[in-house]
């Protein structure tokens, strides 16, 4: 069992790291925290991405899919800190719960 | 248990107990062998040799945002070259065209991000020098910006 | 592979290409902002033109296209894994739509940066960018409609929300803007993660990343009576689903909306309010019908718990927009909360795809022509009631209900024009709003959700609670502010809109006609086109399903 690695821990490591994500995502209260998570779940779907290539379909589409999962996960993490940094010096912190003045 | 797996095991077990006693000796063996001679400098974070400057938890600057950004972006844009040169050669020039029209179009915001001085450490757009910004005397990130200026 | 094969993929026809030219003319006019801003020093004339002529460009491209019925295209299909774009009139007739909004929204905002208000200062000076992320996330909503294939469907929703967030908080000095783009962000982030991790998912499971080919493999197993895996299928059904429902701001994905709708600029909220919503239903009927129309004898009976889930989503969505519009007093959140309702009422009809019609074989279903016109009728109700509330925070400043107090005086024709969107957002006889809805309704009555209609009724009586709150402060309520000085092409457009809405109200049999027409020719790129290729393809692959479905699906070789 051991020497052979095959699709099942690609997909055990894959559902820690979602679980993982999905965690950092429920508990954090500062916004990177919160991304933090967020890119532990776009991983997450990579390496179910590149298992599934590798192992099931034997084509390559799946491993593209990951690679244009890592390009949005740059795109998205340089615009949200761009916003962070935004509300930073509006507010003077980035606590999730400070933002409170919309509601109703 | 199949064979090779139980080998496998055996060898990892046997790796990480070397692993640990090395280290394990190397420490037993200095603390018997060197002087303790103790000095608060000795516990004092190490940087370069340099004294350090203040706490270690300080604000960046915001011009590493940028600076990081840009890096990221034209980096990550490699990652989509990849896949294109493993099979360049059998795509041919039509393959050429089709990654030239792509990096075309990054190459237009590549020039955006230098016509508005984007890639400048010191930023000067609308007549405006950006060393006047506000950065705080006890900053030790705003001391070691100021003197690189 | 054989290298011919593989240069035939690099280098696509002129044919082929020709038939995505609006997408293409989308990335030109955004490459040609970035030009234009580097020989011009950011002139922000110049960007608004070339963003005008951007869009009236694409949209006769588009139009042209519509018109002349040219046949559905389905195209860069590398060894029969499915298609990666489409180009049919459903897709056509969505970037039109895109394109009449941009130049709406353009319009707003030439007209809002003469104003003396902080907002337009920002406006004034990052013209450039404002327009380069405002293209961007049209670029991306027309991505959204026009593709099956799983990847491009994600790569679209991206594309359309990092500019959105990006316009979100363009007010850069602006506490309430710098929360609700925070929001916003951390919101879609975190809906579209949990998409594409649903997208790897489904990808695994079926082995492919064609729509149209998953719907297939369903529709075998399930005639195969497998229920193996379908705890594992539902939870990535679910998980792809939320990035969708994000997008159309259903319930309980809709907290970013009255949020973001409140904070942006109000060209940012009069864009998002349209065409997010719109391209967020153009990409959920074409996800689900391309897996309901794929195998031709696709179970129905099998997804009545899919239907139902959208009906109570539909019924939630609704009923929460109404309820929480009552006590709005901001006019940005409440035309949010409004916004709301309506995606409601559209996800209605987007219930009801399932139930069989007495349409023939390769017809369009009802629910498709309800909610196209639907969406007509919404952009001229949504660009009609925006512009008014624009021009009165134009002049005062404000966007509180109280702003409105006593329009009919300050500014007679605007007063009208907002009474009469008022009411047919509503959903008063004989106007557009009206008309639009009965045609939903009857789509969702025939399709046999009685208690659904039931709820639609009972919604637009509370809704004519808040809407009336309005008008009462528009004719009712005078506590002497000053008269608006409204420009006159604003005042043009929203008369336009009004006409549009009572000639609608009149004309809405031809333009469903039209509808009718436009939906049809979904079926037949999912039919004709795809499906054959992607039988064969997907035959060695899943061996015993199959062989299942030839048995019982004729059409397929």
């Amino acid at each position: 069992m051991l020497a052979t690695i095959g699709l099942q821990h690609y997909l055990i490591l894959s559902a820690l790291i979602f679980s993982l994500g999905v965690l950092c995502m429920a508990t954090k209260r500062n916004a990177i925290g919160i991304l933090i998570g967020v890119e532990l779940v776009l991983n997450s779907a990579n390496i179910n991405l590149v298992g599934f290539s590798k192992y099931q379909t034997g084509k390559g589409d799946g491993q593209i899919f990951a690679v244009f999962v890592i390009l949005l996960a740059a795109a998205e993490a340089a615009l949200a800190i761009a916003i962070f940094m935004n509300f930073y010096n509006n507010v003077r912190t980035i606590d999730v719960d400070r933002g409170d003045e919309l509601r109703g | 248990m199949d064979r090779p797996g139980l080998a496998l095991i055996v060898g990892l077990i046997i790796f990480i107990i070397a692993g640990i006693c090395m280290a394990l000796v190397a420490l037993v063996i200095g603390k018997f062998l060197r002087t303790s001679l103790p000095h608060p400098e000795k516990d004092a974070a190490y940087e370069c040799g340099e004294p350090t400057i203040g706490n270690s938890w300080v604000q960046f600057d915001l011009r590493f945002y940028v600076v990081a950004l840009v890096f990221l972006i034209f980096d990550i844009e490699m990652a989509l070259f990849y896949p294109w040169a493993v099979v360049y050669k059998d795509a041919g020039i039509a393959g050429l065209w089709d990654m030239l029209f792509f990096f075309a179009v990054l190459v237009v915001g590549f020039a955006y991000l230098w016509k508005f001085g984007y890639l400048d450490w010191v930023r000067a757009t609308h007549g405006q020098r950006p060393s006047n910004r506000k950065i705080s005397a006890d900053d030790a990130m705003g001391r070691a910006a100021r003197g690189w200026q | 592979m054989p290298q011919s094969m593989l240069a035939s993929m690099w280098m696509p026809s002129a044919e082929e290409l020709s038939q995505l030219a609006p997408l293409f003319a989308l990335v030109a006019t955004i490459v040609a902002l970035l030009l234009a801003a580097m020989f011009t020093n950011r002139n922000r004339n110049v960007a608004a033109s070339i963003v005008t002529l951007g869009a009236i460009g694409t949209g006769l491209l588009a139009w042209k296209r519509l018109q002349s019925g040219a046949p559905s295209w389905a195209g860069f299909d590398p060894n029969g894994m499915g298609p990666m774009l489409i180009s049919d009139t459903f897709s056509q007739f969505f970037i039109v739509l895109a394109c009449v909004f941009m130049l709406v929204v353009t319009a707003m905002w030439w007209l809002g940066q003469k104003s003396d208000l902080p907002d337009s200062e920002v406006h004034r000076m990052d013209a450039t960018e404002f327009f380069v992320l405002f293209v961007g996330s049209a670029f991306g909503m027309s991505l959204m409609v026009s593709t099956t294939n799983l990847l491009m469907i994600i790569l679209a929703v991206e594309m359309a929300s990092l500019p959105s967030y990006g316009i979100t908080a363009f007010r850069k000095k602006n506490r309430v803007a710098a929360e609700a783009s925070m929001k916003y962000v951390l919101f879609g982030a975190i809906t579209s993660a949990i998409m594409i991790y649903g997208a790897s998912l489904l990808y695994g499971y079926y082995q492919t990343l064609d729509l149209a080919t998953i719907g297939m493999k369903i529709a075998a197993d399930m005639q195969a009576g497998a229920t193996t895996g379908t705890l594992f299928l539902s939870v990535a059904v679910f998980a792809f689903m939320v990035g969708i429902a994000f997008k159309v701001s259903a319930v309980p994905f809709h907290f970013w909306c009255p949020d973001v709708f409140q904070g942006a600029s109000i060209e940012v909220t009069t864009w998002l309010s349209v065409a997010s919503k719109a391209a967020g239903l153009g990409l959920m009927l074409r996800v689900l019908s391309v897996i309901i129309c794929a195998p031709s004898a696709f179970p129905v009976e099998a997804f009545k718990y899919v239907s139902l889930a959208i009906a109570i989503m539909a019924a939630l969505t609704c009923t929460v927009g109404n309820l929480a519009a009552y006590r709005q007093m901001n006019l940005k959140r409440l035309l949010a909360y409004s916004s709301i309702a309506h995606a409601g009422y559209m996800l209605m009809a987007v219930a009801i795809l399932w139930s069989p019609t007495d349409a023939g074989i390769g017809a369009a279903h009802p629910a498709f022509s309800a909610i196209v016109s639907y969406i007509i009728v919404y952009l001229l109700m949504n660009a009609g009631a925006f512009f008014v509330v624009a021009m009165v925070y134009w002049s005062t400043g404000s966007e509180s209900i109280t702003a409105m107090n006593g329009l009919i005086r300050r500014s007679p024709m605007l007063a009208v024009c907002m009474a009469i969107i008022l009411f047919s957002l509503v959903g008063m006889p004989p106007l557009g709003g009206f008309m639009a809805k009965f045609y939903l309704l009857m789509a969702v009555w025939k399709g046999g959700l009685y208690w659904l209609v039931v709820i639609a009724v009972l919604n637009t009586l509370i809704s004519l609670y808040y809407y009336a709150r309005i008008v009462r402060a528009m004719i009712l309520t005078d506590d002497g502010l000053p008269e608006i000085s409204a420009p006159m092409s604003g005042q043009l457009i929203v008369a336009m809109c009004t006409i549009g809405i009572i000639l609608t109200g009149v004309l809405l049999g031809p333009m469903k006609e039209i509808a009718n027409n436009n939906a049809s020719n979904l079926y037949a790129v999912v039919k004709s086109d795809v499906a054959p290729r992607t039988a064969s393809a997907a035959g060695p692959s899943a061996a015993t399903p199959n062989t299942e479905n030839a048995d019982t699906a004729p059409t397929i070789p």
